[in-house]
């Protein structure tokens, strides 16, 4: 049976295009060769050097830079136009998540996303002022998950830290009780050996007490070791998921400024604002019927037929009275008289 | 089975020389004279030559 994969949450889905995107950065690179801005205004990236390794570092506070994903790309090399990353299909339900969360500035700049804030901005102008409070409250939602995320990981390090340290404790109190009893066991052993050869013993019953508590302390340690592992494990693990977290967070709070290198080319579609766009940007609105355009030419047409049309009637009516026959030529359809020889 | 015999008669269509469109529909002998005649034509409101066409049935 084929596992069920979960769909992906609003912040999963575009934590994971963050990470898809800072991924491709260096293969785009590699196609394209360096970024460059357009003529927009890019806060400068400013390049400084660590004192001991004498390496360019980029501090945590400069914009980081991302080629857009949504737009088509010339290789230079080949010539050859390559599609967007992301279909606009991909984009639309990226849109979709990044109004979830009500942050569209997550989403590079394209088409779907100028078409989702024209739609919200048409939205917004027709509201009633009390419903606008409302929208604007909605739209400036905060972001919990993130938040609650790091605060349940907090609560697992410690609760695992303190279990560790408890672990810890029982084990040096475990090898203590050992240490105590080592010499007394020791003699047991010896005895056990020995036993109903030299002289039968007094007190064998408690030897075997002793034996057994002795054999039990042993299990008892291996058993805090274990746990004291299983603790240490579950310690790390909660101390990387929460670095994980931290990490993400950072970056969430730096991706709002990332600069997104490559113009989208949106189409400015008259009327588009009003909601209006049948006849937005033309000057006639209905050219009007084909048969009212044509009429000039066959009005034309048809009067200069009508001009001399009585001539032409009056040609076919008289057309077999013109036919008169000829004196000097006889028709040829009479027969021609019948001589008697 | 012998082949369908052509009929005595063929319908025609007269068409405007006023060039309106608009077409009278009659008979005549399938070997006889092309027909013309005067007549009424709506669209200009006059009578008119009328001229039998080449076509005779729509397509």
């Amino acid at each position: 049976m084929a596992s069920v994969v979960r769909p992906k949450t609003a912040t999963e889905a575009l934590s994971h295009f963050r990470h898809r995107e800072i991924n491709a950065l260096m293969s785009h690179l590699r196609l394209y060769g360096p970024l460059s801005p357009t003529a927009e205004p890019v806060p400068t990236v400013e390049v400084h050097t660590e004192s001991s390794t004498g390496q360019p570092s980029i501090r945590p506070s400069d914009p980081i830079l991302l080629p857009n994903p949504f737009i088509p790309r010339k290789n230079p090399r080949t010539g050859k136009w390559r599609e967007p990353r992301y279909s606009l299909r991909q984009q639309a339900e990226l849109v979709k998540k990044a109004k979830e969360i009500n942050n569209l500035e997550m989403i590079p700049p394209g088409q779907k996303r100028a078409a989702m804030e024209l739609r919200m901005r048409r939205v917004q102008a027709s509201l009633s002022p009390s419903d606008l409070a409302h929208f604007e409250a909605a739209s400036k939602a905060p972001q919990p998950s993130a938040v609650l995320q790091a605060v349940k990981l907090e609560k697992a390090k410690s609760y695992a830290e303190k279990s560790v340290e408890a672990s810890k404790n029982r084990i040096a109190n475990l090898e203590a009780q050992i240490t105590e009893r080592q010499a007394q066991n020791e003699l047991d052993e010896l005895a056990a050996f020995e036993k109903d050869t030299v002289q039968p013993e007094a007190d064998r019953h408690a030897r075997l007490k002793r034996q057994k508590e002795f054999a039990s302390l042993k299990e008892e340690i291996v058993e805090a070791h274990t746990a004291k592992q299983n603790n240490e494990t579950k310690f790390f693990g909660a101390e990387w998921r929460l670095g994980k977290v931290e990490d993400e967070r950072a970056l969430q709070a730096r991706w709002s400024e990332t600069v997104w290198v490559g113009d989208p080319k949106l189409k400015e579609k008259k009327g588009a604002e009003l909601g209006i766009k049948l006849y937005a940007g033309k000057k006639k609105m209905f050219k009007g019927h084909l048969w009212e355009k044509q009429k000039v030419e066959r009005v034309r047409k048809q009067s200069m037929l009508m001009r001399d049309m009585k001539l032409r009637v009056d040609r076919y009516k008289s057309f077999y009275k013109k036919r008169k026959p000829n004196p000097l030529r006889p028709s040829r359809y009479t027969k021609p008289p019948k001589l008697p020889f | 089975m012998a082949a369908k015999a052509k009929a005595r008669t063929m319908i025609v269509r007269m068409i405007s020389t006023a060039q309106t469109g608009y077409f009278y529909s009659t008979q005549r002998l399938r070997q006889g004279p092309k027909l013309s005649a005067v007549k009424y034509d709506p669209r200009v409101k006059q009578r008119v030559l009328f001229v039998e066409s080449k076509k005779t049935k729509k397509g």
